[in-house]
C-alpha cells in the first residue's frame, strides 16, 4: 500500500519529457525486491541528459538511449540505481525500497494540502491502510488503537456497532467537543460518521496531535484531528480488482466474577426469615436477589405454582452451566469488499463495494452494512478536477432498553440488569419460549424483574441509517508560481428508529397476588385490567446520520465550500515560499422529528396512526453557519529550515452579532539538523535528524445554536385541546458569550538512525484552554436554574514518545523483526472554574459524580467514602461493627488513563508475518455501576466475599476516645451485625461511592494477525496478481488489577465528556477471532 | 500575471461577498422554542404547575408524616424516608416553587393589564406562601434578579408574611379598581375562567390563611383580626367555589402526562400501569383504623379495598406484613384518584374548616358550626361517598362541633375533621396545620427498626442547590435540625 501511496506522490512530483531519439531501444521490466511485483511509474533517465520515459502499468519501459550511457532508475521510497549499459537491450532493474525516507514521505495536512513530513512544525503521525486494518475492524478508529503516541481511542461498548471515543492530548473543554476533529478528503466530517467509513478504502489517516497542526481549520481545530485521505485509484496502474473477504466470531470473554454459593432471598420476613434469630430459613423462590441460605442441593420450589397448582422445582444449587453465561451467544460477523482501480497520467478511477453483516453476543442482535465508494480524477491541461462519493446504508435490529417494568418506554433497566438479577440456581434456558407456563409474564419465577428473553423478544429497536459524503474539487494551475482551488463537499445522513415495546396482558391469577402480600409483575404494572399496550417511537434525525442532538459537531449533516489560493516561488535559490489564501463557508444543519406512544390500539401493530389517546411529538432544528478566511505562510530555506504562519478569522453564527469574529494565529518551525549542518551529513549513526516548535490559538465555540437568548418552553401537559401553556425557560442565556480558546505550545524531535532501521520521536506540549463554556448552576431564587458562563481554565500537558526499531531486516537476516512502540503521559489541570465555584459536575450515576474540580486533573471521579482515621482505616461503630457514611465528597482520581503504552510487534520469515499490538493503561479509576447494580442483586462475588458472614470489617478501627478527641483503636473484636443484605444491600459501605471504585488499568492483546503471502502459488492461477491469507483476532487477552474481575474499564456509559462511569448497558468484555482473505486480480 | 491576480480577486471577492451579515444573522431566532410568551399563555401555563407542585410528588413525604400514607412492604429501596434521613437532595420543592414564583413575577413584569396583573400577585403570594412554610426564611426582596444577584440574601419569614398581606390587599384593591381596558384573562384562567370575583375570594381566603396561620404569634393577633375583618365582606372560597385548576385534564400521557396532577402522582398510566409512586406508597393503618373506628364510610373512596374487598395498610416505616392474599396493601382509592379531575390549591374543605377556625378564634364573625359541618358535607360529596349528604348528616350527629366547648376543643375538632377531609388533598397544608397546632395528636412515628425519632418532622432542609450555589447566605440560616428547627409560626 505504501507503494500506492508513492506512485500518486510520483505524479505530482514528476516532470519528465520524453524524448524520441535514435539510437538503440533499450526494453525492460522495474519490479521491487520486496514483493517482487512490478512498479509502474517508475523514472527511467539516461544520465546527463533529459530523455528519459516512465514505466508502464505493468512495470515495463522502452527507451530509446545513445551509446555508453548509463541510465538512472529511480522511484520515490526506493534507492535509486545507476545501471552502464553493456550490450543486451533488455535490463530489468530490482529496485530495494529506500532507508532514508522518513523526511520525505508525504503526508496531507490540513485542507488537504500535501507535505514533506521534514516540514511539519508539529507531532503528527500517518498510519497507513495496511495498519489501520490489520485486525479488519469495522470502525476504522478501533484500527488507530494503541497505535499513535496522544491519541486514546476508547470503545464505549461492544455491541454489534460499537461506538469509540477518540482524543487526542486530553480533555481540554469541560463541557464542549473533546473528540479530535475527522477530515475526511479536506473536508470536516462528524465524530459520529467513522463507522460509515469503510476501513479499506482508506489509504492513509494522518494523525495530528496538536491544534498548531490543524488550525487552519480555525475553531474546529482545537482538538487536533484525523486527516483521512480515501483511495483515489491509481493513477498510473493497470486496471486492478481487489477482493477480501473477513469472516470473524466474536465471544463473551470475562463474566463479571459472580458468586455461586447462595440463592434467592430478598430480605422479606416470616417464614422465609425467623422472626426471632433473623436466621434466613428458607430461600424466596420468587424472589431477583440471591441474599438467600446457602445452596444445599436439595429439591427447592422455585417462583410461584401455576394456576393448577403446578409447581416447579430444581435443585437449590448453582447450575452446571452458570445460566448467566449460558445465556450469551457466539456472535458472527462477515465482510465481503471488492474494489476495482483504474488511471492513467490524466485519469484515476475508483470503486468499491463492501458489505458487512455481523450479529452480536446478545441473541439475534444484527447489523447490517453496505456502501459504494466512486471516487475519479481528471486533468484537462492546466484544469484538474477530482470527485469522490460515499453512500453508506446500515440496519441495525437490537434489543431496546427494558422490559415492561417502567413506566416509560424506556424501562429504565437494562438487559444485562435482568441478568443480574437471575439467582445462579435459576435454569435461565427453560425460559427461551416466552409462551409457555412459568416463562410467560404471569407465572415468571421473578416478582420483581422481566424474563430476559421477553425483553429479548418483545423490546426491539430497529435503526436504519442512509449515508452520504460528496465532494467536488477543482484546481486551475494557470501558471507554475500560482494555484486556485476550489472544494464543495456534503455529508448528510438519515437516521430513522423505530422503538417497539409488545403489550402484555396479565391473568387475573398474576394480578391476585399469588405470593400472598409480597407482590407479583402482574399486581405492580397490571393497573386496573392487566393490560399494558404496546408502545412505539419514531424517530428521523436528518443530520450525521445518528440520533445526536449536542452542542456539535456531533448530530449535524455539513454543507461546505472552500475556495484557496496557493503562490509559490522560490526567491534567491534558497527561499521556497509557500503563500495560501482561502475562504471557507459552512452550514451544519440538524431535523430531528419524533413521536410516540405508550398507548398503541392493537397489539404488535406499530403505528403512531393506530392509538388510543394523542401521540407526543417533537421537532428540533438546529442550524449554524461560519465563515472563515485564512492565510498561510510557508518558508522553507535551503531544503532544511521550516517556518510556517497561519491566521484564520471565523465568524460564527452561534455568537452575538458585533461579537462574533475572532482571529487564530498559529507559527511553527522545523530544523532538518542533519541537513543543516554538513558535518552531520551522510553520518552513519544518525541520519536524520530534527527539531521542531509550534505555538498556535484556536478557538472553540462550545455553545448550541440560539443559545444567546432566553426562550420559553411548552408547559408541561400542554396543550389540553385548545389551551396552551408556557413557561420561562429556566437557562439565563448569555448574549456575551465568546468561544473557548486554546493556546499551545509544542516542542519536539524526529530522529532516525543507522539508516532509519531506528526512528524515535518525541514531543512535549502544554495547552491551556480558557473561556470555558459553562452552564453554571444557579440558585433558584435568582429566577434561573442555571445560567451561561464562560470562565474557567484547563491546563493539558503531556510528553509522546515513539521508537520503532527494525531488528532484523529480510536482505541480512531472512528473519524480519520491528518493533514498535509508543508511550505517553497526559496530564490535565483545572486552573479555575467560574467565581468561587469548586467543581462543576459534568455526570453522575447513584452516588458517584464525575466532575471538573479547581486543582485537580479533569475528569474527576468523586462520591461519598465511609469514615476514616487520619490514616485512612475505616471506623466502625463500637457495637454494631458498621462503617458510617462521610458525607463528604471524596476525590477519587481521574477517570482518564495517565500513561498509555502501546506496542507493535511484526515478525516475518518468508511468507509469514505475525504482528501483535498491545496496548497498556493506566492512571485512571471508573465507577462500576454495573458492580453496584450486581451487588444489589446479591449475585456479584463482592457481595460474598466475607462468606455472608458477621466479619470484622478489614483494617477497621474504632474510636476509643471521644468524638473531640479521638483515639482510633484497630479493631479486632468487633464484627458487623448483618453480615449479609444488612451490610451488603443497605448501610454506609453499600451507599457509598467507595465501595465500587475500580482502577481502570488494563492490558490488552489488542490486535494479532498471523498472515501468509500465498501469492507464488496464487500466481499460478490466471489472473491473480497478489493474494494474502490471515488469522485475525481482536482483545484476545486481557489482564486486569486484582479486585476488578468484572467488566472492560474502557467502556464508558456516556460518549460524552463524562467518561469513568460504567453501567449495566454495556455488555461483558469479548474475544474476537477470524480469518481474512484478499486476492487482487 | 495581471490576468491571474484579477481572477483571484475576483473569486476571493464573490466568495466574500456571498456571506452577507444577514447570512449570519438571519440564524438568530431560535425555530425550537419560542423567545416571546403573550401573558394568557404565561397564565395558563403557571397556574397548571403551581397545581402540579402542591399535588406532585415532593409533598408525599409530608403524607407520611401525616399518617396518610406509608411506603410499600415488599420494596427494599428508599428506606431513608422511613428512617428520616431525607437528605438536601429529596424532596426538593424549593426549585420548582422559585421556577413558578419566577413565572408570575415576569407576568407582572409584563403589565398586561390590572386583572392579570393582580392574579400574578395573588399566586406570588400563595407560592411565597408554600415557600416559607416549607423552609421558614427564604429569599425575597432580592429574588429574580438574574444574572444581576445570582446569590440573594435570605429575608425573615415573619417579615415576608408581613409583605404578604400587605400584596394580597394591594391585589384585591387593583381587580376592583379594573378598567374596561383592562383586558380579562377569560379562558386563559384555567382557575376561574376570568371570574375576578372569584379571584378576590381565592385572595381573601388566602390572606386568612397568612392571618390564622401566624395564631401562634400573640404580638401580631390584634392587627391580622383587623385585617381579615376589614375584608371578610368580600367573601371567601366555598362548597361551590374551590380553588382549583383545570386547564381540560384528561387521562393521556402524552406531553409528560395530561392527567389530574394528583392522579399522575398516585395513579395510573393512560393504559392503567401504576405510576411510581403508586408502587413505592400504600394506605396508611394509623389513617385506616381512624377512620374505622369513627365508621367513616370515606374509607373506602379514599383507600381501595384489595381484591379479598378489604382495606389494609402499614404503619409508616413498617416493613412486614402478613403473607395472605387477604392481606394485600390498598392504595390510594376511587375518591381521590380520578384523572379528569380539578387540581386543587385551595380546597372547598380546607376553607371551610379554616373559616370555622377563623371565626372560633375571632379573626373573622360567622357560625363556626355551620362552616365545620359544611366542611365535613363537602368532604363527602367531594370524595363520592353515596348519598352524601345523608351519610354526613349521620356522621355529623355522632362528631358534633363543640358548640359550647373551649376554644382548645374547638380549634382541635375542626383540625381533626381538616385532616380527614385533606387526605390526600392538602399534605402539604395539612403538615402546616399540625406544626401549628399538634392535631390530631398521636400520629404514630415511624416504626422502623432502629428509628428513634423525638417527635414529628418539624422542619425540612434547605436543597443542595442553594448550598452549592448560595452557601454564603443559606450558611447563615444555620443548621437546620429536622426535629427541633421551626417554621416561625409553629407551636
Amino acid at each position: 500500500m505504501k507503494k500506492l501511496l508513492l506512485v500518486s506522490l510520483c505524479f505530482l512530483s514528476l516532470f519528465v519529457t520524453q524524448v524520441y531519439a535514435q539510437n538503440r531501444t533499450i526494453t525492460g521490466t522495474v519490479v521491487a525486491k520486496d514483493d517482487g511485483l512490478p512498479i509502474p511509474g517508475v523514472t527511467v533517465k539516461v544520465k546527463g541528459t533529459t530523455i528519459g520515459t516512465q514505466t508502464s502499468p505493468s512495470g515495463k519501459y522502452s527507451l530509446s538511449v545513445p551509446a555508453n550511457s548509463t541510465l538512472v532508475v529511480s522511484f520515490i521510497g526506493y534507492t535509486a540505481q545507476e545501471i552502464k549499459l553493456g550490450a543486451g537491450s533488455v535490463v530489468n532493474v530490482t529496485l530495494s525500497p529506500s532507508v532514508n525516507q522518513i523526511g520525505e514521505v508525504v503526508v496531507t495536512g490540513a485542507l488537504g494540502i500535501k507535505r514533506q513530513a521534514k516540514e511539519q512544525g508539529a507531532a503528527a503521525t500517518t498510519i497507513t491502510n495496511k495498519t489501520l486494518t490489520e485486525s479488519k475492524a469495522t470502525n476504522f478508529t478501533v484500527g488507530l488503537t494503541a497505535k499513535v503516541a496522544g491519541l486514546v481511542v476508547s470503545t464505549l461498548d461492544n455491541g454489534v456497532n460499537p461506538t469509540t471515543r477518540f482524543v487526542l492530548r486530553g480533555n481540554r473543554h469541560i463541557l464542549g467537543n473533546n473528540y479530535a476533529l475527522v477530515v475526511l478528503n479536506g473536508v470536516p466530517i462528524s465524530p459520529n460518521e467513522v463507522n460509515t467509513i469503510n476501513p479499506d478504502d482508506i489509504e492513509s489517516v494522518n494523525v495530528l496531535n496538536g491544534a498548531g497542526a490543524a488550525a487552519l481549520y480555525g475553531s474546529d481545530a482545537s482538538n487536533g484531528a484525523l486527516i483521512i485521505t480515501t483511495v483515489h485509484g491509481s493513477p498510473n496502474g493497470a486496471p486492478r480488482v481487489s477482493y477480501t473477504n473477513n469472516f470473524l466470531l466474536e465471544k463473551l470473554s470475562y463474566l463479571p466474577s459472580f458468586q455461586t454459593k447462595f440463592g434467592s432471598y430478598g430480605g422479606e420476613g416470616s417464614p422465609f426469615q425467623d422472626p426471632i434469630t433473623g436466621f434466613i430459613t428458607t430461600p424466596a423462590g420468587f424472589e431477583n436477589q440471591s441474599y438467600g441460605p446457602a445452596y444445599n442441593g436439595k429439591p427447592t420450589q422455585l417462583g410461584i405454582p401455576l394456576e393448577d397448582g403446578t409447581v416447579q422445582i430444581y435443585p437449590y444449587a448453582t447450575r452446571p452451566v452458570d445460566p448467566r453465561r449460558a445465556f450469551f451467544v457466539t456472535g458472527y460477523g462477515e465482510e465481503n469488499n471488492l474494489s476495482y482501480s483504474s488511471g492513467d497520467a490524466n485519469n484515476s478511477f475508483n470503486l468499491s463495494a463492501n458489505n458487512l453483516m455481523k450479529s452480536g453476543i446478545t441473541p439475534d442482535e444484527r447489523f447490517k452494512r453496505n456502501s459504494v465508494r466512486v471516487s475519479a480524477a481528471k486533468t484537462y491541461g492546466i484544469f484538474k478536477a477530482d470527485f469522490t462519493a460515499n453512500y453508506v446504508q446500515s440496519y441495525q435490529n437490537s434489543v431496546g432498553f427494558g422490559g415492561y417494568d417502567g413506566t416509560s418506554l424506556d424501562g429504565g433497566r437494562s438487559l444485562l440488569s435482568a441478568l443480574y438479577n437471575t439467582p445462579s440456581w435459576v435454569p435461565l434456558d427453560k425460559y427461551k419460549d416466552i409462551t409457555k407456563p412459568f416463562a410467560d409474564v404471569n407465572t415468571f419465577y421473578n416478582s420483581y424483574g422481566v424474563n430476559p428473553y421477553w425483553i429479548i423478544k418483545n423490546d426491539r429497536v430497529d435503526t436504519r441509517v442512509d449515508h452520504l459524503t460528496a465532494s467536488f474539487g477543482g484546481t486551475l494551475t494557470p501558471t507554475k508560481w500560482f494555484d486556485l482551488s476550489y472544494r464543495l463537499s456534503e455529508n448528510f445522513g438519515v437516521g430513522q428508529q423505530q422503538f417497539r415495546r409488545s403489550a402484555v396482558q396479565f391473568s387475573q391469577y398474576a394480578m391476585s397476588d399469588p405470593t400472598g402480600g409480597y407482590g407479583t409483575q402482574g399486581q405492580s404494572y397490571g393497573g386496573s385490567t392487566g393490560h399494558i399496550a404496546g408502545q412505539v417511537q419514531n424517530r428521523t434525525q436528518f443530520g450525521d446520520g445518528s440520533f445526536d442532538t449536542g452542542i456539535g459537531p456531533q448530530g449535524y449533516s455539513r454543507i461546505q465550500q472552500d475556495v484557496f489560493a496557493t503562490f509559490h516561488k522560490t526567491f534567491y535559490n534558497d527561499f521556497k515560499v509557500n503563500f495560501l489564501l482561502g475562504n471557507s463557508i459552512w452550514q451544519a444543519y440538524l431535523n430531528q422529528q419524533q413521536n410516540n406512544s405508550t398507548n398503541l390500539l392493537v397489539d404488535n401493530f406499530y403505528n403512531i396512526g393506530s392509538i388510543l389517546g394523542t401521540p407526543a411529538t417533537s421537532q428540533f432544528t438546529q442550524k449554524i453557519r461560519q465563515i472563515g478566511y485564512f492565510g498561510d505562510l510557508n518558508i522553507g530555506y535551503k531544503d532544511f529550515a521550516f517556518i510556517e504562519a497561519t491566521l484564520r478569522n471565523d465568524h460564527d453564527s452561534r455568537l452575538s452579532s458585533g461579537i462574533r469574529s475572532f482571529w487564530y494565529p498559529s507559527v511553527k518551525g522545523s530544523v532538518v539538523f542533519t541537513d543543516a549542518i554538513p558535518a552531520l551529513k551522510n553520518n552513519k549513526v544518525i541520519n536524520y535528524g530534527k527539531i521542531r516548535a509550534s505555538y498556535s490559538q484556536v478557538g472553540a465555540v462550545n455553545v448550541s445554536p440560539y443559545s444567546t437568548t432566553n426562550t420559553y418552553s411548552p408547559t408541561s401537559g400542554f396543550p389540553y385541546g385548545n389551551t396552551g401553556g408556557l413557561t420561562l425557560g429556566d437557562r439565563l442565556n448569555n448574549p456575551l458569550i465568546k468561544p473557548e480558546l486554546t493556546k499551545e505550545i509544542e516542542f519536539g524531535t524526529d530522529l532516525s538512525f543507522f539508516n532509519s532501521r531506528i526512528n524515535a520521536s518525541a514531543t512535549y506540549y502544554k495547552s491551556n484552554t480558557r473561556n470555558q463554556t459553562l452552564p453554571i448552576s444557579v440558585s433558584p431564587t435568582s429566577g434561573y436554574n442555571s445560567a451561561t458562563v464562560n470562565i474557567g481554565e484547563v491546563q493539558n500537558t503531556g510528553y509522546e514518545f515513539k521508537l520503532d526499531v527494525t531488528v532484523l531486516t529480510k536482505e541480512q537476516n531472512n528473519f524480519y523483526l520491528n518493533l514498535g512502540g509508543n508511550f505517553t503521559i497526559q496530564n490535565s489541570l483545572v486552573k479555575s472554574l467560574t467565581n468561587g465555584l469548586p467543581s462543576i459536575t459534568i455526570a453522575s450515576q447513584g452516588s458517584a459524580l464525575i466532575q471538573a474540580r479547581v486543582g485537580q486533573p479533569f475528569p474527576i471521579l468523586v462520591g461519598a467514602d465511609v469514615n476514616r482515621d487520619p490514616q485512612g482505616r475505616v471506623i466502625v461503630d463500637a457495637t454494631t461493627g458498621y462503617p458510617s457514611t462521610n458525607s463528604t465528597l471524596q476525590n477519587f482520581g481521574q477517570t482518564v488513563p495517565k500513561y498509555l503504552l502501546g506496542l507493535t510487534q511484526t515478525l516475518s520469515y518468508k511468507f509469514v508475518t505475525l504482528t501483535a499490538t498491545s496496548e497498556f493503561r493506566t492512571g485512571g479509576v471508573f465507577y462500576n455501576a454495573s458492580l453496584a447494580s450486581a451487588t444489589a442483586a446479591g449475585i456479584s462475588a463482592y457481595s460474598a466475599s466475607a462468606d455472608r458472614q458477621a466479619f470484622i470489617f478489614p483494617n477497621s478501627v474504632i474510636n476509643t476516645g471521644t468524638a473531640a478527641n479521638p483515639v482510633y483503636t484497630p479493631n479486632t473484636s468487633v464484627t458487623i451485625l448483618d453480615g449479609n443484605q444488612g451490610f451488603w444491600n443497605a448501610g454506609a459501605f453499600y451507599n457509598s461511592t467507595a465501595a465500587y471504585v475500580n482502577s481502570a488499568a488494563f492490558w490488552k492483546l489488542r490486535e494479532a494477525n498471523l498472515a501468509f503471502d500465498i501469492s507464488p502459488w496464487a500466481r499460478k492461477v490466471k489472473y491473480i496478481k497478489k493474494a494474502s491469507f490471515a488469522l485475525i483476532g481482536r482483545n484476545l487477552l486481557m489482564l486486569r488489577p486484582k479486585g476488578q474481575k468484572f467488566i472492560d474499564p474502557e467502556f464508558s456509559a456516556l460518549a460524552g465528556n463524562g467518561t469513568g462511569i460504567i453501567n449495566t448497558y454495556q455488555l461483558p468484555p469479548t474475544r474476537l477471532f477470524g480469518a481474512s482473505l484478499n486476492i487482487q486480480f | 500575471m495581471k490576468k491571474y491576480i484579477s481572477i483571484i480577486l475576483t473569486v476571493l471577492t464573490v466568495a466574500a461577498s456571498s456571506c452577507k451579515k444577514t447570512y449570519l444573522d438571519e440564524l438568530k431566532d431560535n425555530p425550537n422554542t419560542p423567545s416571546v410568551a403573550s401573558p394568557s399563555l404565561l397564565l395558563s401555563g403557571s397556574l397548571k404547575t403551581t397545581a402540579s407542585i402542591i399535588n406532585g410528588g415532593n409533598f408525599v413525604q409530608y403524607g407520611g408524616y401525616l399518617g396518610y400514607l406509608s411506603r410499600s412492604t415488599g420494596f427494599q429501596v428508599f428506606a431513608n424516608f422511613d428512617q428520616y434521613q431525607i437528605t438536601t437532595n429529596d424532596f426538593n420543592s424549593f426549585t420548582p416553587l422559585f421556577n413558578n414564583a419566577a413565572n408570575y413575577n415576569a407576568l407582572i413584569g409584563a403589565n398586561a393589564g390590572a386583572n392579570y396583573t393582580a392574579i400574578a400577585k395573588i399566586m406570588l403570594v400563595y407560592d411565597f406562601q408554600a415557600l416559607v412554610d416549607n423552609y421558614n426564611n427564604v429569599p425575597y426582596s432580592q429574588a429574580f434578579q438574574g444574572s444581576k444577584n445570582f446569590t440573594p440574601a435570605y429575608d425573615d419569614a415573619s417579615k415576608i408574611y408581613d409583605d404578604l398581606l400587605v400584596q394580597i390587599d394591594a391585589a384585591i384593591k387593583m381587580i376592583q379598581g379594573a378598567g374596561a381596558g383592562d383586558v380579562n384573562p377569560g379562558v386563559a384562567d384555567i382557575m376561574f375562567g376570568g371570574d375576578m370575583t372569584k379571584w378576590i375570594k381565592f385572595a381573601n381566603t388566602l390572606k386568612l390563611r397568612l392571618a390564622v396561620r401566624q395564631s401562634n404569634i400573640a404580638s401580631k393577633t390584634a392587627s391580622l383580626k383587623a385585617a381579615t375583618q376589614a375584608t371578610q365582606s368580600l367573601g371567601y372560597l366555598d362548597a361551590s367555589t374551590p380553588g382549583s385548576v383545570n386547564p381540560g385534564y384528561t387521562n393521556n400521557d402524552a406531553n409528560g402526562g395530561q392527567q389530574n396532577p394528583l392522579y399522575l402522582n398516585f395513579g395510573y398510566t393512560q393504559s392503567g400501569a401504576s405510576q411510581t409512586n403508586n408502587q413505592i406508597y400504600q394506605a396508611n393503618t394509623y389513617s385506616i383504623q381512624f377512620l374505622q373506628n369513627n365508621n367513616d364510610p370515606r374509607l373506602t373512596r379514599i383507600y381501595a379495598p384489595n381484591p379479598s374487598g378489604n382495606v389494609v395498610g402499614s404503619y409508616f416505616g413498617g416493613t412486614v406484613t402478613a403473607p395472605v392474599a387477604a392481606q394485600t396493601p390498598s392504595k390510594f382509592g376511587p375518591g381521590v384518584l380520578n384523572p379528569t379531575a380539578r387540581g386543587i390549591l385551595i380546597s372547598s374543605e380546607e376553607s371551610l374548616f379554616l373559616q370555622a377556625e377563623a371565626v372560633a378564634a375571632g379573626y373573622i364573625t360567622g357560625d363556626a358550626q355551620a362552616l365545620y359541618n359544611a366542611g365535613i358535607t363537602t368532604s363527602f360529596s367531594n370524595l363520592g361517598v353515596p348519598n352524601a349528604s345523608s351519610a354526613a348528616a349521620t356522621y355529623i350527629a355522632n362528631h358534633a362541633y363543640p358548640t359550647g366547648g373551649t376554644f382548645a376543643q374547638q380549634q382541635q375538632a375542626i383540625i381533626v375533621q381538616k385532616w380527614v377531609a385533606l387526605n390526600p388533598f392538602g399534605e402539604f397544608e395539612m403538615f402546616n396545620e399540625l406544626r401549628r397546632t399538634g392535631y390530631p395528636a398521636g400520629i404514630p412515628l415511624s416504626i422502623y427498626p432502629g428509628v428513634n425519632a423525638p417527635n414529628q418532622v418539624t422542619r425540612i432542609q434547605y436543597p443542595t442547590i442553594e448550598y452549592a450555589a448560595n452557601a454564603a447566605n443559606v450558611g447563615a440560616q444555620g443548621t437546620i435540625n429536622i426535629f427541633t428547627s421551626k417554621i416561625f409560626w409553629a407551636k
